[in-house]
């Protein structure tokens, strides 16, 4: 071997070296500075946690499932193992990709994806939080370009862009599991009027398309992954104007093997009154959402035929919690 | 596109990839095109302005060699003529109307001149200079009439200095032009590691500081206290500093990878001991410009009288503030250079004799220091004309700094105490290596140790990865002197 082989080979080596340092720094400031999520959605640390294949039921889509929906209590009255995994103002192509990678590591009878999204704007505000949350993997990598507005990739797909002035704070590396299960409490209860309908601004067909597209996708994905579908909306004193609840669920019927309910429809059989059970007029408060998921526990049953044997302990750790969370 | 942008990241390695891919004959075509094209991407339609002045140049050039079509000095003036006419339209113009609108208000007659709303062209002063600079260098006799247009188009136009400089000399960069540039591993990691200083410098330093400074020059003048205004004034000279050599490394940086070596802008100015030493090592590439086109066509320092010497500095200094900008605030700054340049040269009997008398030697150590500081002080302040929105705002700043010197916290201008300390220890960091890049070229000596190279870069990268401005919540800065 000649001395200028030599030497190619040792600038190789150096180069490799540099380049290993380089990628290695970049991964763990990106962990280090990330700040820990825990609340408000988007809570994949958590998630992780959580025994593969140990959950029956799934719960998606944006803030009002993180807020109204508490596995805890479904558990209390079901006895099913069920999780929240939806994001702040998630739209349904973000929701597309939750589904897919959180079936990475659980197996559900249950998908239930909360429709709300269908009529949000292309983009919405927390794309940072939705998509820079989950793990790395071809789906966050798919949602990056597909649910992220343009100027928003460079950051999910190099953390540091987004968090590197967090270099002050060093945030802790792990997550411990998730004592609400995906659930954000919203303690205070405000009095809320009449329901009256939220108007749909700047209603774009081919965003309302492309919605529907995803929850088709996400119909047969989970068909092919032996689980069912319900597409629902959450009870609500600003649902979307009439005319387009209808167009959305005459939608949703031309998509097999999923079922839709709309919540709105069952305000007396909730028993939710707009005086004390909500925290605003789209999320209920901890009365609200223990009311509701105890109303929703009756229906998760009758999907999740033979449900897994849970965590007991776990699960009843999680009563207690949420518990403590009610009684504050 | 900005140096510090993604998108200049991406168009370096393609341009340098394609260029040394490509046969020898079309280098420097496809180097032209690229050039205009890293122009265009600013504002499109003032490519034909640069393409103006080149061809202009070129052509009074070439008819200078043809002595029977008419006399050098002729061709010399048109080619001035035309090039001082379009720079002062585009950027001298709404200035002197402004200021001639001011004189018939106060002599009470009631005339407006219209204003021009067209936008400045982006390095048109740096790209006038140095075609000028050609002209006159081959009306001298100093140089042969470049023949090839291609050639000479790219000289005015080579991307990475055309912006911001250093504004070449014709004798050092047309040859290289002309040069073949085999791919070279030492020449690219010597570019390397100037291309990520300057970035550093730019990202970590300047654009920190520049939250500072924009905090305390953007409020109306008065509003914060005397040792807020003296951080903000010592700051923005940091600031101007980093961006502007910043600029230049990148720059030179770029051009080196290319095996193309661009002259050095700056040595250390806040090392030196006095205003003429400052001067030596400020911009050199426009204050050796002014020096050899103005200040010795002059008559320079060999004029008669102590007299014509110093009206012949201040004239020098008064252009090269006015060169800076269209402003009142860019002629006080090159007035005050000036001054200061005048005051050294007639105290320096008495500053000689005080020294002798104190019995201190001037190679002491203790009076260099004092020296540098007390220089760094002088140029800071004169930096406040040329931060400040107005002349009359620049006297509150230094009103206020001398009224009320330890008025306001530094902790209450914008930013946190960890940021502040991580700038600090970053321009501690930019001093160590202003005084090892005196002892030769530091880019060379790093490039040529393996493990040092690759140490140096991942420590530059980190740096900027961790502490540079960029990303959401940040306001990029774009180089500061684009502007000119």
């Amino acid at each position: 071997m000649t001395g200028q082989h030599t030497n190619r080979l040792k600038e190789a080596a150096a180069f490799c070296c540099f380049l290993a340092a380089l990628l290695g720094f970049v991964w763990l400031a990106s962990a280090l500075l990330i700040p820990h999520r825990e609340v408000y959605g988007a809570n994949w640390g958590g998630y992780a946690k959580e025994k593969r294949g140990s959950l029956d039921a799934i719960f998606f889509g944006s803030s009002i499932v993180y807020c109204d929906v508490v596995p805890a209590v479904i558990y209390d009255r079901a006895g099913i193992a069920s999780y929240v995994l939806a994001g702040p103002e998630q739209t349904l192509t973000a929701t597309e990709y939750y589904v897919k990678e959180a079936f990475r590591t659980q197996s559900p009878r249950l998908a239930a994806v909360e429709v709300n999204g269908a009529f949000y704007s292309e983009y919405t505000a927390y794309t940072k939080a939705n998509i820079g949350y989950m793990p790395p993997s071809l789906n966050r990598l798919l949602a990056t370009f597909r649910a992220a507005e343009p100027e928003e990739r460079l950051g999910l797909l190099f953390p540091l862009v987004n968090y590197h002035d967090e270099w002050p704070h060093f945030q802790n590396l792990r997550y411990d599991a998730d004592n609400l299960a995906g659930y954000t409490p919203m303690a205070e209860a405000n009095q809320i009027g009449g329901i009256y309908e939220r108007p749909v601004e700047a209603f774009s067909q081919a965003v309302f398309d492309r919605n529907i597209e995803s929850l088709r996708e996400i119909v047969r994905f989970c068909k092919s992954r032996d689980c069912k579908v319900l597409f629902f909306l959450a009870p609500n004193h600003q649902p979307w104007e009439g005319s387009y609840r209808a167009m959305l669920e005459e939608e949703l019927k031309t998509i097999e093997g999923a079922d839709f309910i709309d919540f709105n429809r069952r305000f007396d059989e909730e028993e939710l009154s707009g005086y004390r059970d909500f925290y605003d007029p789209q999320h209920l408060n901890t009365r609200g959402a223990e009311t509701f998921s105890a109303y929703l526990a009756g229906i998760v049953k009758s999907y999740v035929d033979t449900p897994r044997e849970p965590d007991k302990t776990l699960w009843e750790e999680r009563v207690n919690a949420f518990k403590t969370v009610r009684a504050e | 596109m900005n140096f510090n942008s993604l998108s200049y990241c991406l168009y370096l390695p393609v341009t340098l990839i394609l260029y040394f891919l490509l046969p020898k004959r079309v280098k420097n075509p496809f180097l032209l095109a690229a050039s205009y094209f890293f122009y265009m991407c600013w504002e499109p339609q003032y490519a034909l302005l640069m393409l103006t002045s080149t061809g202009a140049t070129y052509l009074c050039a070439r008819l200078m060699a043809v002595t029977f079509l008419g006399r050098r000095r002729l061709w010399l003036i048109l080619s001035l003529a035309l090039n001082l006419l379009i720079l002062f339209f585009f950027k001298y113009y709404n200035f002197t109307a402004d200021l001639t609108g001011r004189l018939f208000a106060l002599l009470g007659v009631p005339f407006t001149p219209p204003l021009s709303g067209l936008l400045l062209p982006v390095g048109i002063s740096f790209y006038t200079f140095q075609a000028l600079g050609y002209t006159m260098d081959v009306y001298r006799g100093e140089l042969p009439a470049e023949r090839n247009f291609i050639d000479y188009a790219l000289f005015v136009s080579y991307f990475p200095q055309l912006v911001a400089g250093p504004i070449e000399r014709s004798r050092n960069l047309l040859p290289q032009l002309k040069e073949p540039h085999p791919f070279c591993l030492q020449a690219l990691f010597e570019g390397f590691t100037l291309f990520l200083w300057g970035m550093f410098k730019k990202l970590v330093i300047a654009d920190r500081l520049a939250i500072m400074v924009n905090f305390a020059f953007d409020a109306p003048p008065g509003t914060y206290g005397g040792l807020q205004y003296a951080v903000a004034a010592a700051a923005f000279s940091l600031q101007i500093y980093c961006d502007f050599s910043a600029y230049s490394d990148i720059a030179r940086g770029s051009a080196r990878m290319m095996g193309i070596t661009l002259m050095r802008n700056f040595d250390a100015p806040f090392l030196a001991g006095s205003i003429k030493d400052f001067w030596r090592r400020w911009h050199i590439s426009l204050s050796t410009w002014f020096k050899d086109y103005l200040y010795f066509p002059l008559g320079g320092s060999r004029s008669k009288t102590a007299l014509r010497r110093y009206l012949n500095l201040m004239a020098v200094f008064l252009v090269s503030g006015l060169w800076h900008g269209a402003a009142l605030t860019f002629f006080a700054w090159g007035l005050i250079h000036g001054l200061f340049q005048v005051a050294s040269g007639l105290t320096k009997n008495l500053r000689a004799k005080a020294l002798a008398t104190l019995r201190i030697s001037p190679a002491n150590r203790g009076l260099h220091v004092f020296r540098v500081v007390f220089n760094f002080a002088l140029v800071a302040g004169a930096f406040v004309f040329f931060r400040a929105k107005s002349v009359m705002g620049a006297l509150s700043v230094l009103k206020r700094i001398l009224l009320d010197p330890l008025g306001g916290s530094v902790l209450a201008m914008g930013v946190t105490g960890r940021s502040f300390a991580a700038v600090l220890c970053a321009v501690v960091l930019l001093f160590a290596v202003d005084a090892q890049a005196r002892k030769g070229d530091l880019a060379e000596r790093i490039a040529g140790r393996r493990w040092l190279k690759y140490a140096v870069y991942f420590a530059l990268l980190v740096g900027i990865m961790l502490f540079g401005v960029y990303g959401e919540g940040y306001d990029p800065q774009e180089f500061i002197y684009f502007q000119f």
